[in-house]
């Protein structure tokens, strides 16, 4: 052994491999590679349970309410004044300056800072009150007001973020600046996966909206292993390509084929201990398993027509996003653990009442089809919807305000998200803004605190999944955060 | 204004200098003796620090001393300690600066002499403000005996049955001594209320009784703790752990019952929610949320391996929690006679169980009904039938069955009402009649939703909308 090290490693290599030593003496005792990260949770795994499917933590910190997610994250900031958080005043004041005191200290974009007057824009759109929990929503969003009595809203998430990509990535990875991994990713690593042919974390994002860009490393593995990053399906026909074998080729030569790229790497890890060459033996094995997993779960053939009716028109045209939530409820009847959507478009500086008004029209009835569907299968029960996105709009308008027209900035001091099924209450709202809707009044939600409720719900104690990395050990809520109980039914 | 309360009640600040710097003073003094180390010159600036705020101090309570509210001879035994400290702090400082002194003994007994006068002033001053039993409160009885304090109060016998608590003695005073009588007792009595005995709860405090029998809006406590936590006279105050709903439900059905004073609870109507309530609040049930089974042992090791090599995902439900999730739908092949086999091997383990989608033997269903711990099963687009479900209609503990795109029919219905626990059942696209839903919806929540109908309604709403553009 210290031949080796003398003749084939540099000092940088001898390093990165000593640092990893410890961890690999465990790994070849139980056959389980990287092992080593255990060590950072406080409990062992359970000598019977296996880390590719249990996860690093072996099990639930606590009896999970929810066995998966589904995120259909609304990207550029929808919002919440034209959707949920109805503010008459706003339309009674209509065209008046904002109040120094209820704006207060907040910081403007450079977008809206530089403007001489903020007069207060009321929604263009009515609001009425649905359903026996009364909940208001707006007139833009009839398919969603069918549904209010199975969804909790959160009126009063504030975030810290006050750009796009900075607060996108806060809610995904729980810091603003790139490198951390993912919801899902963290997820996948402590909880493992229950379907060993799909990937457990899988991204869409929708092909019929554009807008602000969305990057693969919000969906990322940071740190971790990239055996846990979120795997994109492609918008359109083939959500994956290349599935097939080229031609020539047929399964069984591909299975030898398979195993015998197995042995050279078994080999190179044999030699350089690198937790990566694992990962690349794990991805080929679920991609040979994909060959077969992915048609199955794409195919909508077997889908009846009431199910396209449900979920609209759009739900026939692969890539969409109402597509893209059908084959949410496939893959979550599948047990894929944490399926995230995206839908851009969101980010109405200007117009935004027709703006928002096709927003919705593309994502209302396929969001809300969702939500019923897997309520009829037995699924809402155990599967947590997430609806929202990045930060809330200001109660003024950015820009020419008009009778008809106007636009609204960027406001990371309220916005509303909604959450169903999964084991939060159904048919309340949490938190409340003041009456501009600018300020919250009551029951904060910081991005944190969220975070670690969606982890709650999946089991998992958000302080005590963490990594150690360079040193420190990180976690999805970085250094704070608290479970919202009062929503958890 | 009054010049000397106010600055009067800066000793209770103050205090706290001349404790920590004595104590410095006389241990660094003392090790240095001991282990003869050279003197460092601070010691003398601590010394004389110590003695000034020791003066400081006494000034101040002198001040407080004279505002009055206390009992005169605890004042005069706490001042005599305090001016003993000062003494004492300024002899030290005088003689310690002195290099002739070299008696280590002498030196040894002045530190331990200023560390006794100092505790003592500190111990008769915090009796004042704490009360003289504050300290030995949870002293254990053979202590307690020891320095003349009577034995604790008799513990009541822990309660077992729930017939046979008194309802006021087992079941509401032990609510407040958890959460309110740290505030509320004879020597430390907050709005002049007193919470340790029933008669001083009947007569109340500051805004009078705290209980009107059977009028829980007259009723001061009741209000006080359905207030909004944010309310300033939300009790219990200085955001100490709230009264949870099964405690405030137990004070609420108390006071509407005439708020008796004794009685074993079966001499009382209870309803049966009235009656969970007041067993979750003495612990004899488990709240609503808690895991509704009793843990038991970890399952084998080779049982786990045995059911994953037959196609089962298996996920033990929590690290405290030994019980396992089985997972068999995602398995690409029928479930053979080995595979049911040990799925039978872990019987008592299974709490969660998931055939969608499968086509099981009759045997093999009927093999199902004998899990003895099973909470949730999922059979949906299963090829379970009628006959099957009056085999499964055995499960008492399941809570969660889905039969979703399944044959069954409206035969299931008395078996389904058998299941004595279930809260949910998934029962669309299935041949069930409206009727039979109706009938079983007033039992437990049942989905069955109408395919056609969510298409329709969703159409409507989509016309309505484009009527509009
Ligand atoms: C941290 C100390 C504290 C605790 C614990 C506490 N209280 Fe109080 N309580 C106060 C104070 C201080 C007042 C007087 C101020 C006021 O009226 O709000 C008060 C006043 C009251 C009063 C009004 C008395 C009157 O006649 O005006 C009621 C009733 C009361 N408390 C009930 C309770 C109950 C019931 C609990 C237990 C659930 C409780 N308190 C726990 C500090 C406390």
């Amino acid at each position: 052994m210290t031949d080796l090290f003398e003749k084939t490693l540099n000092r940088r290599q001898f390093l990165s491999r000593t640092t990893l030593g410890a961890g690999i003496g465990a790994a070849s005792l139980s056959g389980i590679p990287n092992i080593s990260m255990a060590k950072d949770l406080s409990q062992a795994l359970t000598p019977n349970m296996n880390v590719e499917l249990n996860g690093h933590m072996g099990q639930p910190h606590l009896p999970a309410k929810a066995k998966r997610v589904i995120y259909l994250f609304q990207s550029g900031g929808p919002s919440q004044l034209e959707t949920f958080d109805y503010k008459p005043l706003l339309n009674k004041m209509h065209g008046q300056e904002l109040p120094a005191e209820v704006r207060g200290e907040q910081v403007l974009t450079g977008m809206s800072a530089q403007q001489s007057s903020l007069p207060l824009a009321g929604s263009i759109y009515g609001f009425n009150q649905h359903g026996d929990s009364g909940a208001w929503v707006s007139e833009i969003l009839p398919h969603t007001a069918e549904i209010v009595d199975d969804l909790c809203f959160v009126k009063s998430m504030y975030t810290d973020q006050i750009n796009h990509d900075p607060a996108i990535t806060f809610l995904q990875t729980g810091f603003p600046i790139a490198g951390r991994p993912s919801i899902g990713a963290w997820l996948n690593y402590g909880l493992g996966t229950d379907n060993h042919n799909l990937p457990p974390f899988i991204v869409m994002v929708s092909t019929n909206a554009g807008g602000q860009p969305l990057y693969s490393r919000l969906w990322g593995n940071g740190f971790l292993p990239s055996i846990h990053q979120g795997v994109q399906f492609r918008g359109g026909k083939d959500p994956v390509l290349y599935l097939n074998n080229p031609p020539g080729v047929d399964m069984k030569m591909r299975s030898k084929m398979m195993r015998h790229l197995k042995s050279l790497h078994d080999e190179q890890y044999a030699k350089w201990h690198d937790a990566e060459i694992q990962s690349r033996i794990a991805q080929y094995e679920m991609a040979e398993r994909m060959q077969a997993s992915v048609p199955d779960v794409t195919d909508f053939s077997d889908e009846p027509e009431w199910v396209f009716e449900l979920y609209g028109p759009d739900s026939r045209k692969p890539g969409t996003y109402a597509a893209n939530c059908l084959l949410a409820r496939r893959l979550a009847e599948r047990n894929v653990k944490f399926t995230q959507l995206y839908h851009q478009g969101w980010d109405q500086h200007d117009n935004l009442p027709g703006g928002i008004k096709a927003q919705c029209k593309n994502t209302d009835q396929a969001s809300a089809a969702l939500v019923t569907d897997l309520k009829q299968r037995g699924l809402l029960d155990d599967t947590l919807v997430i609806w929202g996105g990045e930060f809330g709009r200001t109660n003024y308008s950015q820009g020419k305000l008009t009778a008809t027209n106007y636009g609204r900035d960027h406001h990371p001091g309220c916005f509303t998200m909604w959450m169903a099924g999964g084991g939060v209450k159904a048919g309340i709202t949490h938190g409340e803004t003041d009456e501009f809707g600018y300020n919250i009044v009551k029951d904060p939600v910081h991005v944190h605190d969220f975070q670690a409720t969606l982890m709650h719900l999946m089991g998992v104690d958000h302080e005590r999944l963490t990594y150690k990395y360079q040193g420190r050990r990180f976690r999805l809520t970085d250094v704070h955060g608290k479970v919202i109980k009062q929503i958890l039914a | 204004m009054d010049l000397i309360q106010f600055f009067g009640r800066f000793h209770v600040l103050v205090l706290h200098l001349p404790i920590g710097i004595l104590l410095m003073a006389a241990v660094l003094e003392a090790h240095r003796v001991l282990y003869t180390k050279p003197r460092p010159a601070t010691l003398n600036t601590i010394w004389l620090w110590g003695f000034m705020s020791a003066v400081g101090a006494a000034t101040l309570g002198y001040m407080l001393s004279l505002s009055g509210g206390y009992d005169e001879k605890a004042i005069f035994i706490h001042k005599l300690w305090g001016f003993s400290v000062v003494a004492c702090s300024l002899f030290c400082w005088w003689f310690f600066n002195k290099p002739q002194f070299k008696s280590k003994r002498l030196a040894t007994s002045l530190c331990s002499l200023q560390l006794v006068v100092l505790f003592s002033t500190g111990h008769y001053g915090a009796n004042m403000t704490h009360g003289s039993t504050f300290l030995f409160e949870h002293a254990p009885n053979s202590l307690r005996t020891l320095i003349g304090m009577p034995p604790h109060a008799k513990e009541r016998p822990k309660i077992t049955q729930l017939s046979q608590a008194d309802v006021y003695l087992d079941v509401i005073q032990p609510i407040l001594n958890k959460r309110c009588t740290t505030c509320h007792n004879p020597e430390k009595s907050k709005g002049k209320l007193d919470l340790t005995s029933i008669n001083a709860i009947f007569t109340g405090g500051k805004s009078g009784p705290a209980i009107v029998a059977g009028d829980l809006e007259k009723s001061e406590l009741f209000k006080r703790i359905t207030l909004d936590p944010h309310n300033k006279k939300y009790m219990p105050a200085g955001g100490k752990q709230p009264l949870n709903e099964y405690q405030i439900s137990t004070l609420q059905w108390w006071i509407q019952a005439n708020a008796p004073t004794q009685g074993q609870l079966s001499t009382f109507n209870l309803t049966p929610d009235e009656k969970k309530n007041v067993a979750i609040t003495l612990g004899l049930q488990a709240s609503a949320n808690a895991w509704p089974l009793l843990n038991i042992q970890p399952i084998d090791n080779n049982i786990v391996q045995d059911l994953m090599q037959h196609g089962f995902v298996v996920k033990q439900i929590a690290e405290k929690n030994n019980y396992i999730d089985l997972d068999y739908s995602t398995a690409s092949a029928p479930l053979s006679a080995a595979g049911l086999q040990s799925l039978m091997q872990a019987k008592a383990h299974i709490v969660w169980l998931n055939f969608a989608g499968h086509a099981l033997s009759s045997a093999q269903y009927k093999a199902l009904s004998t899990l003895p711990n099973l909470l949730k099963l999922r059979l949906d687009q299963s090829s379970v039938t009628d006959e099957d479900i009056t085999h499964l209609s055995k499960l008492n503990t399941l809570r969660y069955l889905n039969l979703y795109k399944t044959g069954v029919s409206d035969a299931i219905t008395p078996d389904i009402l058998k299941l004595s626990q279930l809260t949910q059942i998934f029962l669309g696209e299935t041949n069930l009649s409206q009727a039979a839903i109706n009938q079983l919806n007033e039992h437990l929540t049942v989905i069955a939703l109408q395919p056609e109908k969510m298409a329709t309604t969703a159409n409507n709403l989509n016309k309505n909308i484009n009527d509009e553009d």
